[in-house]
């Protein structure tokens, strides 16, 4: 057994620790070391890549307990796309945050470590109760790093947020208990298992148990009517945290995909979830796309972005069907870079533009902006859809295989109205910063400054040198994706047949067997 | 005991529920409190309601879960009760900062328009 899929969590997890104890060391060296871990994790994640390109699943058994009785964990080609999208988020957090937000609180980098043990740990896990502590993990460093050490509006916001998830947390506990009181075993592959065989007794228990766990997911992936905590969370959070949130929503949506569809087995356990998914992905894909229209920042406006990629991605995995799956997987990957991008591009914006913020208003020109309004160009273009981005790949691929499905005219109907809708708001936020008409007056401001040489666009890009490196990252993956775009879907293809028939992943938790201890 | 524990849990749920949707941090701290209780109560039940019997097996007797307490809710309940701690605790560092820069209790730091 090798522990190769217990280091992306143990790596940053001790790193933490280590940088909460060691705080008066100075600040480079945090930076330094919170970047090599970053760094080492990404390693690890590239090694449990190609470890399991072949459909090969690492299972491992914490504490050399032989499954059911211990924790599980297991990495299939869809735990490696979720662990190498979190690096990617919190390598772009941390690239954004060294222009200065790290400097603002003592324990920033030791945060974003235990952030980051969190993140790889949700997705790794093969038992409830340990996805629990898991979640509980990455949401008290969340706290921490959306505070960062700021006060007024910050901490009404850090305050809601945490409430709406303490009491999701109750929820997710009760959820837990009710099947562990009814099939006995919290490990995941051993509940697909016990799950078909439960008396007509305890089908109801176990059906309340996972629609409250559909509940609790939800809430995490901003499943409408559980969303409202997010607008306020992300438009107070500063734009590397920001940026890292991009991947939040998505941990919801990774575990609805992965616990409904190990459970898959048991129709009868999980009908109430297999019936409300797809329309409440759809309410949430409206819903956001009316909050795009309303926004009357940036910030705003891409918090709601994130809105419509989840409902966009719930929807898709409502179907329950291996092509939607496939397509939506990439659309994930998609929409958490587009998603990050666009924050990080606000918080230019916003920066550049001084008094007006990122507000959707006509402010100071942005003479000379050609590169920041570049880059608010490709992530506006990637997250709206528009060829040639990854973005457009993404949607032509959830429209191809939705056509194949019952009721797929309604997400085709929904997801096209709100793809105009999303066009037109971005096209207009674009042109009221970069391109609306300017008076005399204003002009003659910008010039004098642009004749010594900086504008305020020039201006911001350099004193943010790690933003714009974070979104060239972001913007460099996504055209990637464009680029490889075949042997990605591939990929993912594969890892949603392997979602779907999940035998494989079972049995490997089941075959782990505990190392021989000699004396 | 049935009846006791699980009226118990319900009412604890209730006043929980009560007080987290009333809008000013203290009820708010005193509802999550109240509300993981119930919750930890829950998953002890989870394991059934046994009276005198260990968790951990002894050599002596047969081990079914006829003569012995579940222990995996026991260890379950202690994992909640440290996280709920720590939350709480969490809750009231930022209810504290709240209070000092806003100048009341109320959650979204302003008082609701009359």
């Amino acid at each position: 057994m090798t522990h190769l899929p217990a280091l992306p969590i143990l790596v940053p997890l001790l790193m933490g620790g280590l940088l909460v104890a060691l705080r008066s060391l100075p600040p480079a060296l945090h930076r330094t070391a919170a970047g090599l871990t970053i760094l080492a994790v990404l390693t690890i994640v590239l090694l449990l890549a190609s470890a399991t390109a072949d459909g090969t699943v690492l299972a491992y058994i914490a504490g050399n307990w032989s499954a059911p009785f211990g924790i599980a964990l297991a990495v299939d080609r869809l735990t490696v796309v979720m662990l190498l999208l979190a690096t990617i988020a919190v390598l772009a957090c941390f690239c954004s945050a060294t222009d200065g937000e790290d400097a603002q609180a003592p324990h920033f980098h030791a945060l974003l470590c235990l952030q980051l043990a969190g993140l790889c740990g949700a997705f790794l896990t093969a038992d409830l109760f340990n996805l629990f502590v898991f979640f509980e993990l990455l949401l008290i460093s969340s706290y921490g790093l959306l505070l960062n050490a700021h006060g007024g509006e910050r901490v009404t916001a850090t305050t809601h947020y945490l409430v709406v998830n303490l009491v999701g947390s109750a929820l997710f506990l009760i959820s837990v208990a009710l099947l562990y009181g009814v099939t006995g075993t919290l490990n995941l592959a051993d509940l697909a298992r016990r799950l078909p065989l439960l008396s007509s007794t305890d089908l109801p228990l176990a059906q309340v148990g996972l629609a409250l766990l559909l509940v609790v997911f939800g809430i995490k992936a901003a499943m409408a009517p559980l969303y409202f905590w997010l607008p306020g969370t992300y438009h107070a959070a500063s734009a590397p945290v920001a940026a890292l949130f991009a991947v939040f929503t998505k941990i919801g949506v990774y575990c609805i995909a992965r616990v409904f569809n190990t459970l898959s087995g048991s129709p009868a356990a999980l009908e109430l979830v297999t019936r409300s998914l797809l329309p409440l992905g759809l309410v949430t894909l409206v819903l956001g796309t009316l909050g795009v229209l309303a926004a009357r920042d940036l910030r705003a406006l891409a918090a709601s972005l994130i809105i419509v990629s989840s409902g966009t991605l719930l929807a898709a995995f409502g179907f329950f069907s291996v092509g939607t799956t496939a397509t939506a997987l990439f659309y994930l990957a998609n929409s958490t870079l587009a998603g990050a991008a666009f924050f990080l591009v606000a918080s230019l914006v916003r920066l550049a533009r001084a008094e007006h913020e990122d507000h959707l208003n006509i402010g100071t020109p942005l003479l000379r902006s050609g590169m920041l309004g570049a880059l608010f160009v490709a992530s506006a273009m990637t997250s709206a859809g528009l060829p040639p981005t990854s973005g457009f790949v993404a949607k032509l691929g959830l429209l191809t295989a939705s056509a194949r499905e019952i009721s797929g005219y309604w997400f085709w109907a929904i997801l096209l109205t709100s793809s105009v809708v999303i066009l037109v708001a971005l096209a207009r936020s674009g042109s009221l910063i970069f391109w609306r008409p300017m008076t005399a007056e204003h002009l003659r401001l910008a010039s004098a400054n642009a004749a010594l040489g900086r504008t305020a666009a020039t201006e911001a890009l350099r004193v943010s040198r790690g933003t714009t490196a974070a979104v060239v990252l972001l913007l460099v993956c996504g055209a990637a994706l464009t680029v490889y775009a075949a042997p990605v879907q591939r990929y993912l293809s594969a890892a949603a047949i392997s979602l779907a028939a999940p035998t494989r992943y079972i049995d490997a938790i089941f075959s782990v067997v505990p190392v021989e201890r000699r004396p | 005991m049935e009846l006791l524990l699980s009226s118990g849990i319900g009412l604890l749920t209730a006043v929980g529920i009560y007080l987290v949707l009333r809008a000013r941090t203290f009820d708010l701290v005193l509802g999550l409190t109240l509300l993981s209780y119930a919750v930890n109560l829950f998953i002890f039940a989870s394991g059934r309601l046994v009276i005198g019997k260990a968790p951990i097996i002894s050599t002596t007797i047969t081990p079914t879960l006829a003569n012995f307490a579940d222990p995996l809710p026991q260890a379950l309940v202690l994992t909640a009760i440290v996280i709920g701690f720590a939350m709480t605790a969490v809750l009231l560092v930022l209810s504290v900062r709240g209070y000092a820069d806003h100048g009341t209790d109320q959650v979204d730091g302003r008082e609701p328009r009359a």
